[in-house]
């Protein structure tokens, strides 16, 4: 009698508060806590993610990379990292890679860095130059790439490896003449040790010099995207929302994430995200198509780049990696000029 | 008595050198606080900042006694088996040793893949990191009994299990509580690692923010705090196998060492 009234009261509660019922989320970042990471906090503490119906329940992580195999793995529904890491475990493993259904970084964060004062002025004045890289470390890895479409012979090329957080001092000190990085990183890094990456420094983006690749955005499991397409259309919207609200309004943002972690210094981290902003997010791709889509033929050059500097036994088709069914409208997506 | 007094004295003195030393050669040098802050400014960002330093004392606190006191029960366990069988020793020990060279900072992005990050994949390294020395101290002491004492018993016709029961444990004590103390230091270095790598509080995760916003001195006041635990925690642990075993030990003031 009991159960029976119980399964009645269930029964009354569904049909009565169909909002009740959210659908649990498991979401993780690329990496720690950082500016960067605001909107997804803002997407939970303003309710956004509620209203559609979603628990989410958001992790820190270990690099962009490692969101592909967190979600390959099962422990994750969704999160936020690499399409390049997508594409390689795609390659591999169709059945299991994640699938990209919000592109954010729609420019890649890959760039040799040297002092303004260099001779270097483009890719072809690097032969016979010192290049410094963390060994294996992406930039490097699609350097020759990047070299060979700049008409310059990458065995000329002197590689110098070293750890990532040394790049930006031994340049510096004139150990090696350039850099390859990430931009997002290092332009911080540069900030801390009291220089000004704008002023001192030289960049040249792969992006700029032929090698055109997405970046980092939000993927899902393909188990979520088949299942549940509706929860996938309500993240995208909640977490497209909460973007907009953040690039137009950085030092709230940066309160509400200060508020998750008091022990954030709001300078940096307001600047990391500005910085972000500006050069991987709002670009004129975004500006044209709305942030969170992307062009099908830079995406296919992007696959062929990635399988060509990887050397994959068969390159995946753009459709199998990246999904815009989820996305929701244009006039919906456009972003708000980023405010300092 | 009083030369336990002095040898107290010349260690805090040691610790206040220590400390003295450091700042005098940073101020001296003219050290930039991001390559090295002095200890007094760690201190006060310790003080400064302890109210949202206190949430991840305590989660490190808590994942590292979890994962201590599930690996202090595994390891008896363990050891136990192994220390009492010669066949499950020469059976068993390689894997041990092969399970306890892994690094243990290789495991935790496997187990986030079947746990999520966060208090499991903490507790868990903490478990492993620590399991190891109580096996090999337990199995040890086990292993170690004196054989004229067995005969005794066996000549008292006791069975195998009383001769476990009322030899082999006791003789075995000092050995267990021996590995306490390096047990429970291991177990948090297994819990602040898993916090680096996957986890969203803890000092280990707050380290790792505070080093990407170039905030070196939080980083050294998380330093501190798992340095002060760490102390805490081996005093705590002393104290218990000088009250529990002292009869084996010459001299008790050899205890805390």
């Amino acid at each position: 009698m009991l159960t029976r009234l119980a399964a009645l009261a269930a029964g009354l509660l569904l049909t009565l508060a169909p909002a009740t019922a959210q659908e649990k989320i498991k979401f993780t970042l690329d990496w720690k806590l950082q500016g960067i990471h605001a909107w997804y906090y803002w997407a939970a503490e303003k309710g956004y993610f509620k209203a559609e119906g979603l628990d989410v329940s958001i992790d820190q992580g270990e690099g962009s990379a490692a969101t592909v195999t967190r979600i390959m793995g099962g422990a994750y529904d969704a999160g936020f990292g690499d399409m390049n890491a997508i594409i390689q475990n795609a390659a591999a493993r169709p059945a299991d890679a994640p699938l990209m259904v919000y592109m954010i970084y729609s420019k890649a964060p890959f760039a040799l860095l040297m002092k303004a004062n260099s001779p270097i002025k483009t890719i072809a004045d690097i032969g016979g130059k010192r290049l410094g890289s963390p060994a294996g470390g992406a930039a490097i890895k699609l350097f020759p790439l990047l070299a060979k479409k700049n008409g310059l012979d990458p065995t000329k090329v002197e590689i110098v490896n070293m750890a990532p957080n040394l790049q930006e001092q031994m340049l510096i000190r004139g150990d090696v003449d350039i850099s390859a990085l990430f931009t997002a990183t290092s332009y911080m890094n540069l900030v801390a040790i009291k220089q000004d990456p704008d002023k001192d420094f030289r960049w040249i983006y792969y992006s700029d010099a032929g090698l055109d690749l997405y970046s980092n955005g939000v993927m899902v499991s393909q188990k979520l995207a088949k299942e549940k397409p509706e929860a996938v259309k309500g993240l995208v919207r909640a977490i497209n929302k909460a973007m907009k609200d953040c690039l137009a309004n950085p030092d709230a943002a940066i309160d509400l994430l200060a508020k998750q972690e008091p022990l954030l210094n709001k300078d940096i981290e307001k600047r990391r995200l500005v910085y972000v902003a500006k050069t991987l997010i709002a670009t004129p791709e975004a500006a044209e198509l709305g942030v969170g889509d992307m062009k099908d033929a830079r995406m296919n050059d992007a696959i062929a780049t990635i399988a060509a500097a990887y050397e994959l036994p068969k390159a995946p088709a753009a459709d199998a990696v990246f999904s815009r069914a989820f996305l929701p409208t244009k006039a919906e997506r456009m972003l708000p000029a980023v405010t300092n | 008595m009083k030369a336990e007094f002095g040898r107290k004295a010349a260690s805090v003195a040691l610790i206040v050198g220590m400390f003295a030393v450091w700042e005098f050669l940073c101020l001296a040098f003219n050290v930039s606080d991001v390559v090295l802050p002095r200890p007094s400014q760690v201190f006060v960002t310790l003080i400064q900042k302890w109210p949202a330093l206190w949430p991840h004392t305590l989660q490190t606190l808590y994942t590292t006694l979890v994962g201590f006191v599930l690996g202090v029960a595994l390891g008896i366990v363990i050891g136990v088996i192994i220390g009492w069988s010669k066949l499950a020793y020469e059976v068993a020990y390689p894997l041990l040793v092969g399970f306890s060279s892994i690094p243990k900072v290789a495991v935790v992005p496997i187990l986030v893949l079947y746990f999520g990050s966060g208090t499991v994949p903490a507790v868990i390294t903490a478990l492993i990191t620590c399991l190891f020395p109580v096996v090999v101290n337990v199995a040890t002491g086990l292993a170690t009994t004196e054989p004229e004492l067995e005969d005794v018993m066996k000549a008292l016709k006791a069975t195998k299990l009383d001769i476990l029961w009322n030899v082999g444990l006791p003789r075995a004590m000092p050995y267990f509580f021996a590995s306490l103390k390096v047990a429970i230091t291991l177990a948090f270095v297994g819990s602040v690692i898993s916090e680096t790598v996957a986890s969203n509080r803890g000092i280990g995760n707050m380290m790792m923010i505070a080093s990407a916003a170039f905030d070196v001195p939080l980083v050294f006041a998380g330093l501190f705090v798992l340095a002060l635990l760490g102390v805490l925690l081996y005093a705590i642990f002393s104290l218990v196998e000088a009250r529990v075993t002292g009869w084996a030990h010459r001299k008790t003031e050899f205890a805390m060492g």
